[in-house]
C-alpha cells in the first residue's frame, strides 16, 4: 500500500494529493537540487576565460551587452559552488591567492588571525569550538607561508572539511564585528530583529547567503578591499560596481549575479 | 582506535577533541563515543532537579553526520522517560523563523544541555514528544535506574553522584534551550541503510530509493498515535524491539566511514535527517492552522448571525425564533 502511494507521487508530481505532506515533498526536492549542485560543481572552479560568461548569455540581450562591458576590464572568471557559502568561499580563495603573491599581506593577515581568537573569546564565543576553527585557519595560513602556490590554495579550498572550517571562521568574524558595532548595524537589520538574533540566524549558520551587511562587516574586520560587480537586469548597459569598504583600493573582485558570487580576474 | 581514522578529516579531529573534553563524567551528564565507532556516541543525563524527572537517569545515542559539525548531531533516547519517545531522532536546530540553523560552533555538550533544558518543557504536541502526566514520568524516572544498555551496561553508575542542585548548569541548560529548537524525526528516516533494514524487518516493504515519500506517510500515521499517550506507549515498546535490531547495521555502516573520510553513504543519510530537522514540524503547524481556522470560522458565523438578528430587529419583526436558533 505504501509502495503504491509513493510510486503514484513519483509519476504525477504535479497533482495535489492531500495524503502526502507537501512540505516533505518540497524538502525532498530541495535536497535533490542541493545534491546535484554538490555533484556537479566544485567549490572553487577552474580558471575560465570571460568568454565563457559571454557564451552563457548569447541569447540574452540585456546580460550579453553588460558582459561586453566587462570584457575589457576582466580577463577570467572562477565559478564557485552556489550553496549559500559562495561569497565566503570566493572571498577566501581570492584573498589567499592574492596573499601568496603578496607575502607582506599574508604576514599581516596571519597577525590579524592570531589576535582575532582572543577577541572572539572575549565576546563570549564558545572557546572550545572557536579554537577548533581558528586552529584550522592558522594551519592553512602557515602551510601557505611555506609552500604557497595557486594549486595549493585550490586544493585547500576544494577540500570539503578544510574549506568549510575556513567559512565557519569567517562567519564568526563577521558575527563578532556586527555585534561589536551593534548600535550602528541595528539600523540596517530588517524584521525587527536584534543584531545578535540576526547573527544567530543569518550569519553563523552554514549555507546562509551573504548580504551587503555581511560583506561590509567582513571587509571592515579584516581590512581588505573588495569590489563587487553587479550583473543584473538593472537599467543601462553598464555593470554597477560597489567597493567595500568604499575608501579602500580593492584587491578582490567578485561578480555578483542575483543570489550568487563568482571570482573575477582583472585584465 | 585513533589509528583507524583519518585524522586529516576535521570531523574526526573534532570528535576526538570533544571525546577528550567530555571524558570525565559530570554529575549531570556524560557522553562518549562507542569503542568501535567514533561517529556514534552514547549519552547519559540526569533528570533536572525540581522536575518530575528528578531522580531519573536517561540514556541514549548520539549519531554524528559525516560532515559534523557542519550538520547537527542526531539524538535518540533509549530510556523511556515520558517526554521524548524512545528510538526516535530528536534533531537540534535553532528556533524561530529560520529553523535550518544549527551552528557549527555548538558541540555535543551544547546538545546535552539542550536535552536537559528541554525535558521539563511542555511537549506541545510535536511529533515524537510525549505528554505523560507528572506521576507517570516520576514512575518512569524511578524505573530508569534499572535500564541497562547493551554497550554501556548499567547506566546508573555512569554519572557522578549528585552533590548539589547544580543550579548554574541548569541555568546554562535553560539558556541553551532558548537558542535550540527540538524536533523529532522518525527513526525510519535515519540512515538510508538503517531505514531500509528496519523497513524490511518490520513491514516487509523495501523501496530503498523512495524513502522520503514513504516516511512522510509514516509520519502522518505516527502523529495520530502519539497524540494519545496510552497508544504511544504501545508503539514505543514496539519500536524498541525494532531498533535493537537496527542498531547493528547502523553501527557497521558508519564504522566503515572515517577511514575513507568521505564515504558517501552516511553523508547522504545524514543530510536526509538534516533536511527533516531543518523544518519545524510541518504537521503540527498545519494542525494548529486547523484549530485557528475552526475558531476563526465559528467567530465569523457568530458575527453574521448577530448582524442578521440585528437587521430583523431593526425591521421590527419578532426575533424570538431567531434567538432560539442562535442561542
Amino acid at each position: 500500500m505504501e509502495n503504491h502511494q509513493s510510486e503514484d507521487t513519483h509519476i504525477k508530481p504535479c497533482e495535489y494529493d492531500p495524503n502526502v505532506n507537501q512540505d516533505e515533498l518540497i524538502m525532498a526536492q530541495e535536497k535533490q537540487i542541493a545534491e546535484e549542485i554538490k555533484a556537479n560543481t566544485s567549490m572553487i572552479g577552474s580558471l575560465q576565460g570571460l568568454g565563457s560568461l559571454a557564451k552563457e548569455y548569447s541569447n540574452d540581450p540585456v546580460y550579453s551587452s553588460k558582459v561586453r562591458t566587462l570584457l575589457p576590464k576582466f580577463s577570467n572568471v572562477r565559478r564557485t559552488r552556489p550553496d549559500g557559502n559562495c561569497f565566503l568561499r570566493g572571498f577566501i580563495f581570492a584573498y589567499l591567492e592574492y596573499c601568496i603573491h603578496h607575502r607582506d599581506e599574508l604576514t599581516r593577515f596571519k597577525k590579524y588571525l592570531e589576535g582575532s581568537k582572543e577577541e572572539l573569546f572575549e565576546m563570549g564565543f564558545p572557546k572550545f569550538t572557536t579554537e577548533d576553527f581558528h586552529d584550522m585557519f592558522m594551519e592553512v595560513v602557515n602551510d601557505l607561508e611555506g609552500s604557497g602556490s595557486v594549486g595549493r590554495v585550490e586544493a585547500v579550498c576544494n577540500d570539503a572539511g578544510t574549506s568549510d572550517y575556513l567559512v565557519v571562521y569567517l562567519r564568526l568574524l563577521i558575527s563578532a564585528h556586527l555585534q561589536k558595532n551593534a548600535e550602528f548595524f541595528s539600523f540596517f537589520i530588517e524584521g525587527g530583529r536584534t543584531v545578535e538574533e540576526f547573527c544567530k540566524q543569518e550569519v553563523e549558520p552554514m549555507y546562509r547567503e551573504c548580504d551587503h551587511l555581511h560583506i561590509v562587516a567582513l571587509t571592515a574586520a579584516i581590512g581588505v578591499g573588495v569590489r563587487v560587480m553587479y550583473l543584473d537586469r538593472g537599467e543601462g548597459a553598464a555593470v554597477v560596481s560597489h567597493d567595500f569598504p568604499e575608501d579602500k583600493e580593492p584587491i578582490i573582485h567578485l561578480l555578483y549575479r542575483p543570489g550568487h558570487y563568482d571570482i573575477l580576474y582583472k585584465a | 582506535m585513533e589509528s583507524s581514522y583519518n585524522s586529516r578529516c576535521p570531523a574526526v579531529k573534532r570528535l576526538f577533541r570533544e571525546a577528550k573534553e567530555l571524558h570525565e563524567a559530570t554529575e549531570e551528564y556524560f557522553a562518549q563515543p562507542l569503542d568501535d565507532n567514533l561517529f556514534e556516541w552514547h549519552f547519559t543525563v540526569r533528570g533536572p532537579a525540581d522536575s518530575e524527572f528528578d531522580g531519573g537517569i536517561y540514556h541514549g545515542r548520539i549519531i554524528m553526520p559525516a560532515d559534523y559539525p557542519m550538520k547537527p548531531p542526531n539524538i535518540i533516547f533509549l530510556t523511556p522517560n515520558g517526554r521524548f519517545e524512545t528510538n526516535k531522532k530528536i534533531c537540534l536546530s535553532i528556533s524561530g523563523h529560520h529553523p535550518e540553523t544549527w551552528q557549527p560552533s555548538w558541540s555535543i555538550r551544547t546538545a546535552l544541555l539542550a536535552i536537559i533544558g528541554f525535558m521539563p518543557t511542555p511537549a506541545n504536541g510535536t511529533i515524537g514528544s510525549l505528554d505523560y502526566t507528572a506521576s507517570e514520568r516520576a514512575k518512569l524516572a524511578k524505573k530508569s535506574l534499572e535500564y541497562e544498555c547493551p554497550q554501556c551496561g548499567s547506566i546508573n553508575l555512569l554519572l557522578k553522584e549528585r552533590t548539589s542542585n547544580n543550579k548554574e548548569l541548569q541555568e546554562e541548560a535553560r539558556e541553551v534551550m532558548g537558542q535550540v529548537a527540538v524536533s523529532v524525526g522518525v527513526e525510519n528516516k535515519e540512515e538510508n541503510e538503517d531505514a531500509s533494514v528496519s523497513r524490511k524487518e518490520s513491514s516487509g516493504t523495501s523501496d530503498l530509493m523512495a524513502p522520503r515519500d514513504q516516511s512522510s506517510t509514516e509520519v502522518t500515521a505516527d502523529i495520530s498515535s502519539s497524540s494519545v499517550p496510552a497508544n504511544s506507549k504501545n508503539t514505543e515498546s514496539h519500536s524498541l524491539q525494532a531498533t535493537s535490531q537496527t542498531t547493528l547495521p547502523g553501527n557497521s555502516a558508519s564504522s566503515s566511514l572515517p577511514a575513507v573520510g568521505g564515504n558517501s553513504t552516511p553523508e547522504i543519510l545524514m543530510e536526509g535527517a538534516d533536511a527533516h530537522n531543518g523544518r519545524r514540524n510541518p504537521i503540527s503547524v498545519s494542525n494548529q492552522g486547523y484549530m485557528y481556522n475552526l475558531v476563526l470560522s465559528s467567530a465569523i458565523f457568530l458575527f453574521i448571525g448577530l448582524v442578521v438578528r440585528r437587521i430583523f430587529l431593526l425591521e421590527g419583526e419578532t426575533s424570538d425564533e431567531l434567538d432560539e436558533v442562535l442561542l
